[in-house]
């Protein structure tokens, strides 16, 4: 555990950041660097981004919120994750790396009244959050079960892409390093003098005599618990798109607040093909098919034996070529964006309830996905594909494809995301916007808002870069403000 | 015949593991895989352990009716039989049950036997 700021009773500073994944780690890093005295507060443990090998299952125990255990429910569920640790989600995500695509800016533009979001306004942002938190493509070859899956789209006239990555890499074998927070932003912080608190959960936030006063819990592992009151004159809430309205709710803000969450829906798809594919020395794969975005997107997952065999538990009969045919194996998804979910805190209970809406027509379109998904898999010479839904029929061939149903029932744990925003959206139009387009909470002195919640909607693409350049503009944006 | 949350979640994933991958997995690997879904189980939603702590007893106790003991004190055979008499039922709840025990379990099995593929090799692995 690597040692953070000394923890007392009574503390205060002049700002208080709640969260210390993507949004909250810029925010807190421009303020302090600002000469502000900033407090940044996190729930989870700060480790080393190497403490658990990745997507391994110690990981999930110790960087994972729920131990890897979320659940949107609905007559369609979604299993869904989040990160919780000093660096949130930029710890445990795959990094693949996307400036905001301009159709999807236009739209919150349009339907959110949002504004400042042109591509040329946000591109310095962009370029700011890069300068510290690298992209880079990878050097040389990608993995076979990468280019595989852009061979397959281009033999069907479909595009596809290399997606850059959070990541530095060489080192003898290319390792490299993975450009999370907690590597890049946090230490920034840190060096400009920024106070970092973590295992520290933060239980309702009150406003009074112009300052907030935050209740919050300090819980270490095999500690005793206690009880902190932290005062500020100013706060950014970052705890992610669920916490955060959890959060706000909790304090008696309520005001469009936790009621348009979404997720990027995902199903999967393991294709066994005739020659090996997959080695233990690949680096992650970063293929990706855009033929047919905004309506859906596919690409590569990680795919070592242990998430290979996660990936066909709908299949258990053939579970055994994980050990036997792995190197052949490699896992795809293919992703659309949900209808809108609310989060509402339980009575009695700690953790937010998040209850998904029923929208047909976007689970059609999620099973139209995974039939062009499976169309590019024997493209790209797959022999076999193994859709991850229970009950789904092994294909043989391209023929065996028009056996898969026109919709998904999304009940048991086909459908799964990793990324959740938009349960706060930003805007001028007040009847459906959270907060102003710079994350300033609506009727709220001195609370704002920096993170995933903040988004309009759905990205389309990994929302982390989204995310870092917003909260870079809106910390910009209050900084010269003086925070009025 | 007392029923136990733990024992249960233990006899369940050994039951699993020993299910899918035979009696020869040495008992070390099946207790560690039980203390990650154990782990597992401590972490999740408060309200969603609250309904799986109760799920589990119900488990744990559905075959006291039958066998006169529960699932925990149960043969292999009767453990297997009864996995799978929850895993068909038209309850959705008791095949979700089951499904959240056996995804768990493959996860925790895979990544204990071939955690080593998490770290690319020429790194930190000899082999």
């Amino acid at each position: 555990m690597i040692q953070t700021d000394n923890v007392v009773e009574k503390m205060s500073s002049d700002i208080a950041v709640i969260g210390s994944g993507p949004g909250g780690a810029v925010t807190a890093t421009l303020c302090a660097e600002a000469g502000h005295n900033v407090l940044m507060i996190e729930e989870g443990p700060h480790l080393p981004l190497d403490s658990a090998a990745h997507f391994s299952h110690q990981e999930m125990l110790q960087k994972y919120r729920g131990g890897g255990v979320g659940l949107a429910l609905g007559r369609a569920m979604i299993a869904y994750v989040e990160g919780r640790c000093v660096g949130g989600g930029s710890e445990v995500n795959r990094g693949l790396y996307h400036r905001t695509p301009g159709v999807i800016l236009e739209r919150w533009r349009r339907e959110f009244a949002a504004e400042g979001l042109m591509p040329e306004a946000l591109a310095p942002h962009f370029a700011a959050c890069e300068a510290t938190a690298r992209v880079e493509f990878l050097p040389g070859d990608a993995p076979l079960m990468s280019s595989r899956l852009a061979d397959g789209a281009r033999a069907l006239g479909w595009e596809a892409i290399e997606a850059q990555r959070l990541f530095r890499y060489g080192g003898p074998s290319n390792e490299g390093r993975k450009q999370s927070m907690s590597e890049t932003f946090v230490p920034r912080f840190l060096r400009a003098g920024g106070r970092l608190i973590a295992e520290t959960r933060v239980s309702r936030l009150r406003h009074s005599g112009g300052k907030w006063h935050l209740t919050a819990r300090r819980s270490r592992e095999g500690g005793p618990a206690r009880q902190v009151e932290i005062t500020a004159e100013n706060i950014f809430v970052a705890c992610g798109a669920v916490m955060t309205p959890s959060l706000l709710r909790r304090s008696g803000i309520k005001r469009n607040i936790g009621n348009s969450l979404r997720f990027h829906p995902m199903l999967k798809a393991v294709a066994l093909f005739d020659t090996e594919v997959n080695r233990s020395d690949d680096l992650d794969p970063v293929h990706q098919i855009k033929a047919f975005e905004p309506r859906f997107s596919m690409g590569c997952s990680f795919s070592k034996r242990p998430t290979l065999a996660l990936a066909m538990t709908a299949h258990p009969e053939h579970m055994r070529l994980v050990e036997s045919d792995w190197k052949r194996m490699g896992i795809y998804y293919v992703q659309n964006m949900s209808a809108p979910a609310y989060v509402r805190n339980l009575p009695g209970f700690r953790d937010p309830l998040v209850v998904l809406r029923h929208d047909p027509a976007q689970l059609a379109e999620l099973a139209e996905g995974l039939k062009r998904l499976c169309e590019a898999l024997f493209a790209a010479g797959a022999v076999r594909v193994f859709p991850g839904v229970e009950g789904y029929p092994v294909l043989h061939s391209p023929s065996d494809i028009a056996k898969l149903p026109d919709t998904v029932r999304g009940t048991g744990s086909s459908l799964t995301s990793v990324h959740v925003f938009s349960s706060c959206p930003m805007g001028e139009d007040r009847s459906k916007c959270a907060t102003d387009s710079f994350g300033r909470v609506q009727g709220a002195e001195g609370l704002y808002l920096a993170d995933a919640s903040l988004l309009c909607g759905p990205t389309m693409v990994n929302p982390q870069g989204t995310v870092m350049a917003i909260a870079h503009r809106n910390a910009m944006h209050a900084i010269e403000r003086r925070f009025h | 015949m007392l029923l136990s949350f733990q024992e249960t979640v233990r006899a369940l994933a050994e039951t699993l593991v020993s299910q899918e991958w035979g009696h020869d997995v040495s008992p070390q690997i099946s207790e560690r895989v039980a203390l990650y879904v154990l782990a597992t189980h401590a972490r999740m939603p408060d309200y969603l352990r609250v309904a799986f702590r109760f799920l589990t007893l119900l488990f744990d106790a559905s075959s006291l009716l039958f066998r006169g003991k529960p699932f925990h004190r149960l043969s292999f055979a009767q453990r297997v039989a009864q996995i799978a008499w929850w895993e068909r039922s038209f309850l959705q709840f008791a095949a979700s049950f089951i499904a959240f025990h056996r995804t768990f379990t493959t996860f925790g099995f895979y990544s204990e036997v071939f955690g080593r593929d998490f770290v690319r090799r020429g790194r930190h692995d000899p082999d």
